[in-house]
């Protein structure tokens, strides 16, 4: 018996070589990246429930808001955070800031100065916002941080400043003085330390903003309700600077990702096509 | 190891009854100081990994006739210094920290969690198959959960985000409820195999 | 005062149960009675991927996943990896299949150097073990152009990942797939179960890793505390189903369980 030799197309389709496959999504995503174009599309329940949480924010009130973002979720959570603090401060909120990770501090007054410039105006240190800094030791050390927030970071902040200066700080001193908080975790799937650490010892309403990738954790505690909303990873950018009406990459780039989406789509439809061609000719898979 | 495991066993047995038992109540200052010491050894612990970092890479440039890498050592040497001599001289917002962040240890950070999206790919060409019932349902509520969160086809078929919102707070809630309690008790376990003095390897 | 904090009554005698079920069972296991635990099949799937690296002459890449160990939620699943690293070391230093370990785990290198030394010492070949080779550390920035690279040219035959993981699982386990691995991937992080199951060929899921690697180390505390964690799992069950009915009924199930 002869050996066939010659593979058929459907298995050289199957054996295509994945720098292929990869050089498309490439080019399409670069196109879609330096060609945005922004469509209109229905707000997901996620997008408008966090929304609705940071809007129904009292005027005035003092918010915690631990932002560890990470360079690589940058682009994903930044316009969340960003809008988040603007939304705050547009209502004179005061924002107590801190972080979980090293690599967030200079990412932070980015977050800060973006903010401001979408205010159109600079907020004052100490009044309307403080900055702690990095507060080591995980989860250990963030449940001291809401224990007794003066004892762990030696009662001043980032700068040196004494707290007990900075009017801000007048009455906050622990996770119970905050009714309200927000958390930027980039990738780092620690929502339910937050949970477990803020929300459930002091009853803190809490808002996560997290990559698309962590929903499925997040879910567990939306349907409990012991999180009040996400801003999930850059749909939930998009959608916040939709309602927000601050329009601006994170909406523009819903396409790009769309179009890889749908070329995603394509290549499991062909992959199956091709891969029942092959077993209906009975050939190796 | 005998000490440092009896001080782990306290001050386990010691937070979890606090937890508990609001008659430690008198006992929670020290309980928080002892939390605090957390923070504190978290922020050495950066300290002094970094320093044995560099011993052992200025071992293997010593010593460079046995690793023939060595040279990537001085290359690590040379980035660590400037980037911490930066940092301590001007401070985080110094210009010189900042450029090497921006346009340095971002980028590069950026694009490895870049190369997700290219796996991804090429594993949804590989792997979504309708192969049997499993990899049937996987298919299907994984193409679901992605379509709704795309514009592209949640603008016509506003259905999709109804229907993927079903699967994430049904079937994926309860599955993944199961989960974290099974998690949650493994944790447990651990925490008593390590007060009993059963689990040497946790103080490496 | 309450002698018990509101609200955590519940929670305390859960945990009391399963501690007591575990030191029940740890006493058992000291005497020699240890808990039978059912031989998992993925435990022929290393076996067959081992058998499968033979076959072909090519190595097998153990690959322990990310995470610190100063973590007390990521610490079960990277101490699971240790059972599991001993034993597919020592099948792969008896049948003579090479096997390389990059581990990310900077706490965790030394003991796993330990544990594959002594598993190539155990299988009467200690001259075999190459400690540049066998297990290297590889920080975990560098882990996945490393796997990638390196996995597309030496074309490892066979793959177990295991332990704790971030986002790169997909990364590693794309790259060993490629690469013409067959591949047993577990992890108990929630959110990567997914891209484990679909990537690899074989699969374990959040416990059936805690599990395998007791019933490989046969360690009598493992065993003992996964027999307790069971009888856990059966406590929630039940009260799953109890407040489901209760609930179904109009019972206030909250207040009960906020006792």
């Amino acid at each position: 018996m002869t050996e066939r030799s010659e593979k058929s197309f459907a298995e050289k389709a199957l054996d295509l070589d994945h720098r292929i496959l990869a050089s498309i999504v490439f080019i399409i995503l670069s196109i879609m990246v330096l060609v945005p174009i922004s469509i209109p599309f229905p707000v997901s329940s996620y997008g408008q429930q966090y929304y609705d949480f940071v809007d129904s924010i009292p005027p005035g009130e003092t918010v915690g808001f631990m932002i560890g973002d990470s360079p690589a979720t940058r682009p994903q959570l930044e316009p969340s955070s960003v809008l988040t603090l603007k939304m705050l401060w547009d209502k004179d909120c005061k924002v107590v800031i801190w972080s979980d990770w090293a690599v967030a501090i200079p990412i932070v007054d980015d977050y800060i100065a973006l903010a401001e410039k979408k205010l159109g105006r600079t907020m004052e240190y100490g009044v309307d916002y403080v900055n702690l800094g990095y507060v080591a030791g995980e989860e250990t050390g963030q449940a001291a941080f809401l224990k007794n927030i003066r004892e762990v970071v030696a009662g001043v902040d980032k700068y040196g400043k004494n707290l007990d200066d900075l009017p801000i700080m007048q009455g906050v001193n622990s996770g119970s003085d905050f009714k309200y908080g927000f958390f930027n975790v980039a990738c780092e799937c620690t929502e339910p330390m937050y949970v477990r650490q803020w929300q459930m010892p002091y009853g803190t309403k809490l808002g996560s903003i997290n990559c698309a990738m962590d929903l499925p954790s997040i879910t567990l505690y939306l349907a409990t309700g012991q999180l009040a909303g996400t801003a999930n990873g850059l749909l939930g950018s998009a959608e916040m600077e939709y309602l927000t009406g601050q329009l601006g990459l994170a909406f523009g780039q819903t396409m790009a990702v769309s179009f890889g989406g749908l070329y995603f789509t394509i290549l499991v439809v062909l992959g199956n096509i091709f891969f029942f061609m092959t077993r209906g000719k009975g050939r190796r898979d | 190891m005998t000490i440092p495991l009896f001080i782990v066993s306290v001050l386990t047995v010691w937070m979890t009854v606090e937890y508990f038992f609001p008659f430690l109540a008198p006992l929670e200052p020290a309980s928080h100081t002892v939390q605090t010491f957390a923070t504190i050894l978290a922020s050495a612990a950066w300290g002094l990994g970094t320093a044995v970092l560099c011993i052992a890479h200025v071992r293997r440039i010593y010593t460079q006739s046995k690793d023939p890498f060595w040279g990537y050592s001085v290359f690590f040497l040379a980035t660590f210094f400037i980037m911490f001599l930066s940092g301590l001289i001007q401070g985080t917002q110094g210009s010189i920290f900042l450029w090497l962040y921006n346009y340095i240890q971002a980028p590069g950070d950026q694009a490895l969690y870049s190369t997700t999206a290219f796996y991804v790919t090429t594993a949804g060409y590989r792997v979504f198959r309708f192969r049997n019932l499993d990899a049937t349902v996987l298919l299907i509520s994984g193409m679901f959960v992605m379509w709704s969160v795309l514009p592209l086809f949640t603008g016509p078929f506003p259905v999709l985000v109804t229907i993927a919102k079903w699967i994430n707070n049904v079937p994926s809630v309860a599955a993944y409820r199961g989960f974290v309690m099974g998690v949650a008790l493994g944790i447990i376990g651990l925490a008593l195999r390590v007060i009993l003095h059963k689990h040497r390897e946790v103080l490496a | 005062m309450s002698v018990i904090v509101a609200g955590r009554s519940l929670g305390l005698a859960i945990l009391v149960i399963v501690i007591g079920v575990i030191l029940y069972y740890l006493r058992r296991a000291e005497a020699g009675r240890l808990v039978k635990i059912r031989r998992l099949p993925q435990i022929d799937v290393i076996d067959e991927i081992i058998a499968r690296c033979v076959e072909m002459n090519k190595e097998l890449w153990f690959l322990s996943g990310q995470g610190t160990m100063t973590y007390a939620t990521q610490l079960p699943g990277i101490l699971s990896t240790f059972g599991i690293l001993a034993y597919v070391t020592q099948k792969c230093a008896e049948f003579g299949c090479k096997i390389h370990h990059p581990t990310a785990l900077p706490i965790a290198y030394n003991i796993q150097y330990e544990i594959m030394r002594e598993a190539y010492e155990m299988a009467g070949k200690p001259e075999e073990f190459d400690p540049l080779d066998t297990i290297i550390y590889v920080p975990v920035a560098a882990t996945r152009p490393y796997v990638t690279n390196e996995s597309w040219r030496r074309k490892p035959a066979g793959g177990i990942l295991t332990g704790f993981w971030y986002h790169y699982t997909i990364i590693h386990a794309e790259a060993l797939q490629r690469a013409g691995a067959m591949t047993l991937g577990g992890t108990d992080t929630v959110h990567n179960i997914p891209f484990m199951v679909a990537a690899n060929n074989y699969s374990m899921i959040g416990e059936e890793m805690y599990a395998m690697s007791a019933y490989l180390s046969k360690d009598p505390a493992l065993t003992s505390s996964l027999a307790g964690q069971d009888i856990g799992k059966y406590i929630i069950i039940v009260l799953t189903i109890i407040g489901m009915i209760a609930a179904a009924a109009g019972v206030d199930v909250l207040k009960w369980f906020a006792v």
